[in-house]
């Protein structure tokens, strides 16, 4: 690193990182043998790098994500099955429903630290499950709700593109993905994403040299539980519709295995992680139904062997070829 | 302007845990501009007047002055913003950061609520890292920037430690046993730095090894079970024979 | 109506007294070992399986009531030994990781060997039949059930006040410096503690195949409660864990006569008020 630039970050590592993320984008669907399955993955890794801000970065391990992605796609839904809203409306409806929620479980979850603040999210996921199974008239209970439309982009009365083909609504995820991705790695640049990373490493002394950390915590919650929020939307209009199980415990768990599984490390790990997990499930679940388990075993070998996930896990393969060192947790040096 | 004389002034501060008061009734007052420690023997409660102090516990009576206002209710991370700044006996910094990340959010903490803006980038704030790299020079890091913190020397993270503390701009400086846990060959890094740092801040500082403290404060006080048992200059307090009784137990 | 009442009331105290045997194991391990452990859930799964399968090949519910705990506290001791000792000093979020693995594990294994649909177990000869008061009429083998587990209970209040081994785990839980400086193998503490916990559980879920029987995907459902039972009677407390778990045992029960959606939703609810106003729980020390 050079003495003369006082910048904490590399900026030709950045502009790689853009490339890889975008390469990625192009080559799924041409790899995958189908575009649904591309967008599958692309949606979960969504929610799993809105994890990673949270796990990653402030060092907050929630299991209220499924809370955050269900309240999207029932949100989305409803919206466009009741008040026949369009597209972006729907999105906008499930990132405010998903960031309100956030910030509700946000506020009160962090009132505690530790375990307790893990039981307090988990809770809360739990409340958000029962709650929706109990309001069947409008969720469809165990049932789900059911014709989820998939709504055209459109400008006013002018129809710009249909997104019924799988092909079509890919490509509208993918676009949507990496503005998320540019977001998320803005968020983490600006003063706010380094005082996030101060507070995973010492709240105290984060609080000690002038940050209310509350309203951190806070804000991240948010910003977190509106991108789950869109996630979820996107995975209704996916399915064209929500079961219950998406706001299921199983599902914060889920999202919670992908942003681990990947690596904390960095947000292409969430991508990485929700790649894996979602194609794991994908081709072993036909060959073996109990493919479940190789996944238990997979959550074991990572923490046992590659704590830093895959991505550190491939990080740490390519210093060993360039032959230098980096920390597994994120740090501002692989940024914009 | 008509600034107050002491920059900070306690008056009968109180820390009660029940019926137990490790801080009765203390008032002390530290002059603008001077090197100001507090000394006494174990559980003297040199310590909790430092946790009120800083905001680390909320006084249960009395008022904590800060330039002329009472700052007792202020949650710690208030006070920075007033122009206090802390350091603290055990090393806290940020492990995985660089050296150079720590000393920038500390410079970054002074006005902590603007840091909420998580649009613009890091780089538009760059009288931050000016302050960092003007810290690293002074703390003699400047080589170690792009360091871990936790890859520091011990003697460099207490240095480190310390450092943190003046990135704020801050008026009023509170040093939690400064040299605490530091080998002997760095101490006197340390009583350079403290002195170093007295030239422009005022500073409050918590210190056990004796001739540190004897020569670089200006003011002395001396507690005992939760009050101040004498006040005065380095010599005045040396030549005191209750302090002697005080350190030396009762059987002296 | 009040016979109603009174009846589920009592049908509460014996799920809760189930409750109780689940979440005390996992109050123990939390207690001495600060450990979040996912895994509980399967190890109750596990015990009403085996008590399947015992009661299938012997015939006898009473050698199954000794033998599953027992398997199941082995197979904990081992997965003690060879995994959990690797991770007890990572953070929560690789515990969780590791013992969500181990119950999907156990859970899909389970379901390998007995198949995806539960198996029903038989209330055993001695206890079927139910007890008439008057008008008020009570199943056997509920009432065994509540005074067994209670026996259990005493049980291991006599092992964690009265033997050397439960003084090392409440010392444990203080401070686990103190022990090492006993010169206590804390190691096999840590074994043997993890070991009864589960064991506890295999016990809880021996005493509930005869109820609902041994099905696959319960582990989680179980898991939940015993997280709401530990929380609300305060992480780490015995008596805690006794009075949480009937006390949403008897919640439980009333609240499907009174409202059966809202039974869940309410006992999260009390889960996550407790820890927002008595987050040591209403049993806990602070």
């Amino acid at each position: 690193m050079s003495e003369k630039n006082p910048l904490p970050f590399a900026k030709t590592q950045s502009r790689s990182m853009l490339l890889l993320v975008v390469a990625v984008l192009i080559g799924l669907p041409l790899v995958l043998p189908s575009a649904t399955l591309a967008t599958e993955i692309l949606i979960f890794a969504m929610a799993a790098l809105a994890c990673n801000l949270l796990l990653g970065y402030t060092g907050l391990l929630s299991f209220g994500q499924g809370i955050f992605f269900g309240a999207g796609a029932y949100c989305a839904a409803l919206l466009m099955i009741h008040l026949q809203l369009g597209l972006f409306s729907a999105l906008l409806g499930a990132a405010l429903a998903g960031g309100f929620l956030a910030f509700l479980v946000g506020a009160l979850a962090i009132r505690r630290t530790g375990i307790y603040f893990v039981m307090l999210t988990l809770a809360f996921s739990q409340m958000a499950y029962f709650l929706t199974y109990t309001l069947s008239d409008w969720t469809g209970g165990d049932n789900g709700l059911l014709n989820v439309p998939r709504p055209e982009i459109r400008i006013g009365d002018t129809v710009l593109m249909s997104l019924s083909d799988a092909r079509y609504f890919y490509a509208f995820v993918a676009v949507l993905f990496l503005l998320i991705f540019i977001g998320a790695r803005r968020v983490i640049a600006s003063p706010f994403g380094s005082t996030l990373m101060a507070i995973r490493e010492n709240e105290t002394r984060a609080a000690a040299i002038g940050y209310d950390t509350r309203h951190f915590k806070i804000l991240v919650f948010m910003l977190s539980g509106a991108v789950t929020g869109i996630a979820g939307a996107l995975y209704a209009m996916l399915l064209h519709f929500v079961p219950l199980s998406n706001i299921d415990l199983a599902m914060s768990e889920n999202i919670l295995i992908m942003t681990i599984v990947g690596g904390t490390g960095s947000l292409f790990g969430s991508l990485l992680g929700a790649g894996s997990i979602v194609l794991l499930g994908e081709f072993l679940s036909d060959l073996w139904p109990r493919w479940l388990m190789l996944l238990g075993v997979i959550l074991i070998l990572v923490v046992v062997f590659m704590r830093g996930g895959l991505w550190g896990g491939f990080s740490s393969l390519y210093e060993r070829i360039k032959g230098q060192r980096k920390p597994s947790l994120p740090t501002q040096e692989e940024l914009p | 302007m008509n600034a107050p004389e002491y920059l900070l002034q306690t008056e009968n501060l109180e820390l009660a845990y029940g019926a137990f008061h490790a801080v009765n009734g203390v008032s002390l007052k530290v002059e603008q501009g001077t090197i100001h420690t507090v000394i006494g023997p174990n559980g003297a409660g040199k310590t909790s007047l430092f946790h009120c102090l800083t905001g680390e516990r909320q006084a249960t009576g009395g008022a904590i002055m800060f330039d002329g206002k009472n700052i007792i209710k202020k949650p710690s991370h208030g006070r920075v913003g007033l122009g206090m700044a802390r350091s603290f006996q055990l090393t806290s910094l940020f492990q995985n950061l660089s050296v150079r990340e720590n000393l920038r959010l500390a410079a970054q903490g002074r006005d902590g609520l603007a840091a909420l803006n998580f649009w613009r980038r890091v780089d538009s704030r760059r009288e931050h890292l000016e302050m960092a790299d003007q810290v690293l020079e002074r703390l003699q890091l400047t080589r170690r920037a792009d360091t871990l913190a936790g890859e520091l020397s011990h003697g460099q993270q207490r240095v480190l430690e310390v450092g943190m503390s003046i990135c704020s701009k801050p008026r009023l400086l509170m040093l939690d046993e400064p040299t605490s846990g530091m080998g002997i060959d760095d101490i006197p890094i340390m009583t350079q730095l403290i002195s170093d740092l007295g030239r422009d801040h005022t500073v409050l500082l918590i210190e056990h090894n004796m001739s540190i403290v004897m020569s670089i404060s200006q003011r002395i006080t001396v507690m005992s079970h939760g009050q101040i048992l004498v006040e005065g200059t380095p010599e005045f307090v040396r030549a005191d024979e209750r302090v002697r009784v005080a350190y030396l137990g009762e059987a002296a | 109506m009040l016979e109603l009442y009174l009846f589920q009331i009592l049908n509460g105290l014996g799920l809760g007294m189930i409750y109780f045997l689940i979440a005390v194991g996992l109050t123990i391990i939390f207690g001495l070992l600060n450990f979040v452990n996912f895994a509980h859930g399967a190890f109750f799964l596990l015990g009403a399986y085996i008590c399947y399968t015992a009661v299938s090949l012997t015939g006898s519910f009473w050698l199954s009531l000794l033998l599953a705990p027992l398997l199941v506290a082995a197979l904990a001791w081992v997965i003690e030994r060879l995994l959990i000792q690797r991770i007890y000093h990572l953070p929560h979020m690789f515990q969780i990781l590791v013992t969500l693995g181990i119950a999907l594990i156990i859970q899909e294994a389970s379901v390998m060997i007995w198949g995806p649909v539960g198996k029903s177990v038989a209330v055993p000869q001695l206890l079927r039949g139910v007890l008439v008061i008057g008008d008020f009429v009570y199943p056997y083998y509920r009432l065994f059930l509540i005074v067994f587990s209670a026996l259990v209970g005493f049980g291991l209040w006599l092992l964690l006040e009265r033997t050397r081994f439960g003084a090392l785990v409440r010392a444990g839980s203080e401070s686990t410096e103190t022990v090492s400086l006993l010169g206590t193998n804390i190691f096999r503490l840590f074994s043997m503690t993890f070991a009864l916990g589960a064991g506890l559980a295999g016990v809880a879920g021996v005493l509930f195949a005869p109820l609902r029987g041994a099905q696959p995907f319960v582990g989680p459902e179980i898991l939940g409660v015993a997280f709401v039972v530990v929380v609300i009677g305060g992480m780490g407390s015995f008596s805690g864990a006794l009075v949480g778990g009937l006390l949403v045992g008897v919640v439980q029960s009333l609240m499907t006569t009174i409202w059966p959606q809202g039974a869940s939703l309410m006992i999260y609810g009390a889960m996550a008020v407790v820890i927002l106003l008595r987050p040591y729980g209403l049993f806990g020390r602070a």
